[in-house]
């Protein structure tokens, strides 16, 4: 399976997270929120075009809205695909980080 | 709240082709910041924003490009190999016009090119005059003595001369002499050797490498000596690269000047005998003109005989300024740029009607959601495709073609010079170039078809008014004017050409060998000369300084009885003996031939020919006072006019003297009636070698001379017939696909017309018509075009054929007959069909 790198990995799980509300605004709201920084919008809408591409995700179009200057947004939904790919990189990511913590606290001390 | 319009638009520009949730995304948390962090912040946020997507867009779009190529990549090939005979008789065009076009290129380049590699060539200059070369001491004297003049080179090229290494001896036909700074102004590669010593010494040599490896094999040859005519000793010091072909230096062994002295004693004072190319380097940003102005008089000064003043010429202007050798390369050029539009033509007429065969493909793709610019680019990239690929294809061809296209030129290209990217890359860059503009006119056509009708089947053409395309009568129309011009030009050239080499010069020139006169052969003349005649087969014998083809010499500093003060006049001579008019077969119109052998300095007779009896006006001129450098004598004889030069030229005054000191060539008229040809030439040799042993013999004939004067033009022949040809061949492939597709067009029509009994030959003539008016009026074209263009080129021509009408009736005829053709073959198998399988395709 693939390695998803952070940015994608974090975008995956916003769309998770955020369910049926997941577009490209609340998305980038969640990233900013998760790494507390100024990320900049195309570094998530660009990995998220490309997550689509590669099959990680769907996009379904949605209404217009006045607030966006009359254009509709993209909702993004995870795949099975996306799913599997996810649950493999948890599996890969808790395996690495047991036992760091402690790690981590023996070689600043 | 609007966010900032710059970058706003920006933005906008930049995600055209995603779809709009980006900006609408943008926008919305571009308020949000403007409601909690203020309209400021927000702008500069969103100005950031802007700025820092481009790199994604960029990246983006490429992406899309390399699919869209990749996709158009595939389509392409998928509709050439649907339509195999379309695509090769496309590529088939393109290539040829794009080799021919290669070919004249390389041929052009090299001409224009001439010496052009020396690094101080712009500002090298000749030394004329009314001739070409110059009296030796004139060097020296502008050397040093102008500021302007950086340094002066004397050139000069000695007779064949006998090489020797202690063993055998070999005969070096490229000894030339120059000044010790000849390799200071002119760039040679040295291989051996310092390049700044290599002249220094007197009798020091520098050898191309041809002429070491011819005397020396494999060993290195600097510090070593050869022998020169058996007669005395020559160092080499230096060896440089073989000249290129497009110079003017050829040369195997250059010596330094002084070796002249044993020539030429006289060479460094005497200001009478021009011999010698003079060239002279100026100083940066000085003028030829106000040097020339100021050099202008000084041979006149140092020698009142002589009048003509003196000029500079530039290096680079000397090649091309020859006998029409500018329009030369002019015309094939032009001829070449002829060709790749005939060929372009052809794939633009080719494409267009191939495009019903795509209508339904374009259909779809416009349902599909393809914009007009997408569909054009498509087709676009598609021609360029086609002519890439014929531009590597016209490479193939070249390479292959080269041998002979050097055997015709006369020049030595090889395949490693077309790889040079200075060579390669711009016939790319015009490979690419002609793809685009042929392309233009399919890719509008073809993206503008409307699809509603193309699906329903009513044609391509169905709701588009320019269904008839005029442009595609017109574009035949240019094709067939081009090629027939071409070959109305073929024929003539051709037939002036036969015509300049049968004419009559008035001297006997066949079966007359051509020796070189050498030393111990002029000193021992008379014995000589009595043993050849001696022999059986051989006629006569005569020693002369030039050949009766192209008289080289002349003088000035002539004078008669009588004669106008203010004219200076200026004549060709021949230095000659008592046997000259009778070897040559030259009859006398008055007077007598020279008795005796008294060198005109001492016995100063002179026989003039007919145009000089002119020039001179009077009647009889036989008896008359008649000086020459000096020398007071009479005229003996008038001979009648011949051709001394070739027939470019209209026949000028010539003078016949004696003077064995410049006698360059014995010409010997055999008689080969009983006697084979080889069993002369033996006998001749024997006597050779009895006079001038351990000098090689070698001999050529006359007529063979005549005939090198005209290689120019006879090249020109070949040239023209190849061109022609490719021309035609091209326009019948553009026929033949034509052709096809109005049969294609035609096929119901075709089919109804039989059932209703029309006969094979009615439907024939029916659809050559339409062919019949485009070929005419291409011929209608190409009738003043080709008389405009032989007239010009026959202006350097003093002798030439009447332009005869059969010269514009063949090629239009041809052209008739091969289009006739070339349309029949194609309908005609839409006519022999059976008519139920033509309608029922509904």
């Amino acid at each position: 399976m693939e390695m998803l790198s952070k940015l994608e990995e974090l975008v995956l799980i916003s769309v998770l997270k955020l369910g049926p509300e997941a577009y490209g605004t609340s998305i980038y709201a969640e990233i900013v929120r998760l790494t507390g920084r100024d990320v900049t919008v195309s570094n998530v809408y660009f990995p998220l075009e490309r997550l689509v591409r590669r099959g990680h995700l769907s996009a379904v179009h949605g209404e217009p809205t006045p607030r966006r200057g009359g254009m509709g947004k993209r909702y993004y939904r995870i795949t099975k695909y996306g799913l599997a790919v996810l649950r493999e990189n948890r599996a890969v990511s808790l395996a690495a980080w047991r036992g760091v913590a402690a790690l981590i606290k023996a070689a600043e001390a | 709240m609007r966010p900032p319009r710059l970058a706003a638009c920006l933005l906008k520009i930049m995600a055209r082709r995603a779809d709009g949730s980006y900006l609408g995304d943008l926008e919305e948390i571009y308020r949000l910041k403007a409601e909690y962090l203020g309209p400021a912040a927000a702008d500069r946020w969103f100005r950031r924003e802007a700025l820092r997507s481009l790199p994604g867009f960029a990246r983006e779009s490429i992406r899309w490009r390399i699919i869209m190529l990749k996709h158009y990549l595939k389509t392409a090939l998928r509709a050439f190999r649907r339509d195999k005979t379309f695509t090769v008789l496309n590529m088939a065009g393109l290539t040829l016009g794009l080799a021919g076009f290669i070919l004249i290129m390389l041929w052009a380049r090299d001409e224009v090119g001439w010496d052009r590699f020396h690094r101080n060539a712009a500002s090298i200059h000749r030394v004329e005059s009314n001739v070409v070369t110059q009296p030796g001491p004139l060097g020296p004297f502008l050397k040093g003595r102008y500021p302007e003049i950086l340094d002066a080179v004397r050139y000069s090229w000695l007779p064949p001369l006998v090489i020797d290494r202690g063993n055998e001896p070999l005969q070096e036909n490229g000894f030339v002499l120059a000044d010790s700074s000849f390799f200071s102004m002119f760039s040679f590669t040295f291989l051996a050797g310092d390049p700044a010593a290599a002249l220094a010494e007197p009798d020091s040599v520098v050898l191309t490498e041809a002429a070491a490896r011819r005397y020396f094999g494999n060993e290195d040859p600097v510090g070593k000596g050869l022998t020169v005519e058996h007669k005395f000793d020559v160092r080499v010091t230096g060896v440089v690269r073989n000249p290129p072909g497009n110079s003017d230096f050829q040369f195997g062994i250059l010596g330094e000047f002084r070796i002249l002295r044993r020539f030429q004693p006289r060479y460094e004072t005497h200001w009478g005998n021009h011999q010698y190319l003079t060239f002279v380097r100026l100083a940066e940003g000085v003028s030829a003109e106000t040097v020339g102005a100021k050099i202008a008089h000084i041979v006149s000064d140092h020698d009142s005989e002589q009048t003509s003043p003196l000029t500079l010429v530039p290096l680079l202007k000397i090649h091309l300024d020859r006998d029409g050798a500018r329009t030369d390369v002019s015309t094939f050029v032009i001829v070449a740029l002829l060709i790749l539009a005939v060929a372009a033509v052809n794939f633009i007429n080719l494409t267009t009607a191939r495009s019903a065969r795509r209508a339904r493909e374009i259909a779809v793709r416009q349902v599909s959601g393809a914009r007009r610019r997408q569909l054009a680019g498509q087709f676009l990239s598609e021609a360029v495709l086609v002519s890439l690929a014929a531009f590597v294809l016209a490479l193939i061809v070249v390479v292959l073609v080269l041998p002979t296209f050097n055997a015709v030129v006369g020049k030595t290209f090889r395949p490693a010079d077309l790889v040079r990217p200075a060579v390669i890359l711009p016939l790319l860059a015009a490979a690419a170039a002609i793809g685009l503009i042929s392309g233009t006119y399919p890719a509008l056509l073809l993206s503008a078809f409307r699809p509603a009708g193309l699906l329903k089947g009513d044609g391509p053409n169905a709701g588009r008014t320019a269904g008839k395309a005029p442009i595609r009568k017109i574009l035949v129309v240019v094709q067939f004017a081009i090629s027939t011009t071409l070959i109305i030009s073929t024929l003539f050239i051709g037939r002036q050409t036969s015509y300049l080499r049968g004419f009559d010069t008035g001297v006997h020139k066949e079966n007359v060998l051509v020796l070189p006169a050498k030393e111990p052969l002029v000193k021992s003349r008379e014995a000589f000369l009595a043993a050849l005649t001696g022999r059986p087969g051989v006629v006569n014998a005569t020693f002369a300084s030039g050949l009766p083809s192209s008289v080289a010499n002349v003088a000035d500093g002539i004078g008669w009885e009588g004669m106008d003060p203010a004219l200076k006049p200026t004549w060709d001579f021949v230095a000659a003996d008592d046997r000259y008019l009778d070897t040559l077969g030259l009859t006398l119109v008055q007077g007598r031939n020279f008795s005796g052998n008294a060198p005109a300095k001492d016995v100063p007779a002179f026989i003039i020919n007919e145009k000089a009896a002119a020039r001179m006006g009077i009647p009889n001129p036989v008896g008359k006072r008649f000086s020459l450098w000096g020398w007071n004598g009479t005229v003996i004889g008038v001979v009648k006019d011949f051709h001394f030069q070739p027939l470019r030229e209209d026949i000028r005054p010539l003078l016949l003297f004696v003077m064995p000191g410049i006698y360059q060539q014995i010409l010997v008229k055999i008689s080969p009636a009983g006697e084979p040809l080889p069993a002369v030439i033996d006998r001749v040799r024997e006597v050779w070698n009895r006079f001038a042993p351990g000098t090689p013999f070698e001999y050529g004939f006359l007529d063979a001379a005549y005939e090198d004067l005209y290689r120019g033009e006879q090249r020109m022949v070949r040239e023209f017939k190849s061109f022609s040809f490719l021309g035609i061949f091209i326009s019948c492939l553009g026929l033949i696909g034509l052709a096809a597709y109005v049969t294609e067009q035609k096929r119901r029509e075709i089919g109804i017309r039989k059932i209703l009994g029309a006969s094979p030959a009615g439907i024939l003539r029916q659809i050559n018509g339409k062919f019949l008016v485009p070929i005419l009026v291409s011929n209608l074209i190409a009738w003043p075009a080709g008389f405009v263009f032989m007239k010009t080129w026959l202006r350097g021509f003093a002798f030439h054929l009447p332009i005869g009408c059969d010269v514009f009736l063949i090629p239009t005829a041809v052209s008739l007959i091969l289009a006739l053709l070339t349309v029949s073959l194609q309908s005609l198998k839409a006519v022999r069909e059976n008519p139920a399988r033509a309608l029922k395709y509904e």
